[in-house]
């Protein structure tokens, strides 16, 4: 007879409140997203920035109806679900407390298991939601707040290889497209205005950008000076070159990430995994030029390359969901009065 | 009417279940740090003693503000949270009403603690008519306001010590010191129950980032 315990399909709801996204999704054990709702704040691109006060003021707005929802998209009801899964950070706290708070206060109703989830951890087994990917793999995990390569072990074993010692690579990407205008955050709007560029490598050669760390050893990155020194090109740049411009500098942070993942693989591969894979994760992982950057780098190392559908790379719940699940498999459930926190390394070992 | 009220808003935390006009438990803290994460754990206790289930409430209510923004998001989270799932109805109460101390005759000042220079204020009549609605500035600032009627104000709330030495003439409410039990009762009495909303009464502060 089989074990019910094991075929038992047990349906998790997410919630992220973390930065500038309202998210809530259900997601089950058997990978699949019943609902996926992700509500981007747009208060911030008059700011140019997220202020954290009316982050925190649009998610208590927003996140109880995105809830019902996703439950009602998803055809569950309270009683239907296994886990409660929330986001309790690192993040903005205001937002992160929304989240806790309401999930607490459901979970407490219908006495559902609580799972606390690091943000970062939702990001880092979005991989194995889509894919059927073992561990021990490669995270590149890099965002507009995050920037990192770690070994991801096991569900909570994480070691870090490398970090940004300064802004993270999706920060430089959204500051330098604001600066060029392209408006807040520019990241994508950056991605396509490079694309009408017809000769990167020679952009790459009359925009000659720095590139920190190139080189260097160890894994950790650094982008502010690839970010000054491209606010100051901008100053004098021609409308006319614009294009050319974001080419090269999409290509220098490819150079950038692809040399320090590059090094990261070798001290991955020096632990034997059995399948070894680069996984990339985070919102900047959703640009195209990038991930095929990376995907090459992975190639020419033997490995295999992954990286989530572009809707679950930006941040959203189906991440958190997932996550939950994963917990919940392995028992790690949490206590009603669990903590919030707005620092929560995945490596606790890890100096940044 | 059995209802469950918390206020995280003001600068006392506090949980209350009440049954129409009886307090059947009441918890409060003065320590406010960290209380979010204990915010339903206190409340599951009250229902624990009464031996009650959530779905055996009638009605679910939250302080609102003005008081401490975050406070303000966690009561208003735990009761919408708690309703959402309970399918019990949920309203709000706001700190101005929470503190009010009207008295035949009298003006009654309201001052919330803000945590900042500038308090939250309002001047109520005896009828609850707004004299002066909700501001949010400096107690000088009002009590500038209110000169030449010092002797008919009473004043009110959990920032009134903030403003009395402004106003040798005027008087201090001598009712209880309202908590999440008052709250309770109030929301009861309410005529209409509707989805609790924060009241800020101050802008998010945004200033221009640098870049």
């Amino acid at each position: 007879m089989e074990n019910a315990a094991c075929t038992l399909n047990q349906i998790v709801l997410g919630l992220e409140s973390s930065c500038d996204e309202t998210a809530a999704a259900i997601v089950t054990s058997d990978k699949k997203i019943l609902s996926n709702l992700v509500l981007s704040q747009q208060q911030h691109a008059q700011t140019g920035g997220v202020v954290p006060e009316v982050a925190a003021r649009a998610h208590l707005d927003h996140l109880d109806t995105l809830i019902v929802k996703a439950m009602d998209e998803a055809k569950v009801t309270f009683k239907d679900l296994a886990a409660i899964a929330v986001t309790a950070g690192p993040g903005l706290i205001g937002g992160v407390m929304v989240g806790a708070m309401t999930a607490k206060a459901m979970a407490a109703v219908h006495n559902i298991p609580l799972i606390a989830v690091n943000h970062l951890e939702g990001h880092a087994l979005t991989a194995r939601l889509t894919e059927d990917i073992s561990f021990p793999y490669l995270l590149l995990l890099v965002s507009g707040g995050h920037c990192q390569l770690l070994i991801v072990k096991d569900v909570g074993s994480y070691t870090q290889l490398g970090s940004t010692i300064d802004d993270a690579a999706g920060e430089c990407f959204d500051k330098t497209a604001k600066v060029l205008g392209l408006g807040y955050p520019g990241g994508s709007a950056l991605e396509k205005t490079a694309a009408s560029c017809t000769d990167v490598t020679a952009a790459q050669k009359r925009f000659a950008l720095p590139r920190p760390m190139v080189g260097k050893p160890g894994c950790d990155f650094s982008f502010s000076g690839l970010k000054t020194a491209a606010k100051r090109m901008i100053e004098t740049l021609k409308p006319e070159d614009t294009a050319d411009f974001c080419a090269a500098f999409q290509k220098t942070v490819g150079d950038i990430l692809c040399d320090r993942t590059s090094r990261a693989i070798d001290a991955y591969l020096e632990q034997a995994p059995t399948s070894p894979t680069l996984v990339v994760a985070g919102g900047v992982a959703a640009n195209k030029t990038l991930r095929a950057m990376l995907e090459q780098c992975a190639a020419e190392k033997g490995l295999a390359f992954a990286a989530p559908p572009l809707k679950l790379c930006t941040d959203n719940a189906a991440m958190i969901a997932w996550a939950g699940v994963e917990r919940l498999q392995r028992g790690l459930t949490d206590p009603i009065d669990f903590p919030v926190y707005p620092r929560w390394p995945l490596d606790p070992a890890a100096r940044r | 009417m059995i209802c469950l009220a918390v206020n995280a808003a003001t600068s006392v935390l506090s949980v209350a279940l009440v049954r129409d006009e009886e307090v059947l438990h009441l918890y409060e803290s003065h320590e406010t740090r960290d209380q979010g994460n204990l915010l339903i754990r206190h409340a599951q206790d009250a229902l624990d003693k009464a031996g009650l289930e959530y779905q055996d409430l009638d009605l679910l209510a939250a302080v609102t503000g003005p008081g401490s923004f975050t406070g303000i998001r966690l009561g208003i989270a735990a009761v919408r949270g708690l309703g959402m799932a309970a399918n019990v109805p949920v309203t709000g109460v706001n700190s101005f009403d929470l503190y009010a101390a009207r008295k035949e005759g009298a003006l009654n000042l309201v001052a919330i603690e803000s945590w900042r220079e500038e308090l939250y204020f309002r001047l109520i009549d005896d009828k609850g008519q707004d004299v002066i609605a909700p501001v949010n500035i400096t107690p000088e600032e009002m009590a500038e306001k209110v000169k030449g009627e010092e002797e008919l104000v009473v004043v009110s709330g959990d920032a009134a010590e903030k403003i009395l030495p402004l106003l040798p003439n005027a008087h201090i409410a001598t009712q209880d010191i309202p908590n999440a039990g008052t709250a309770a009762r109030l929301a009861i009495a309410q005529a209409e129950h509707m989805r609790p909303v924060p009241f800020y009464l101050r802008g998010a502060d945004i200033s221009k980032p640098k870049s």
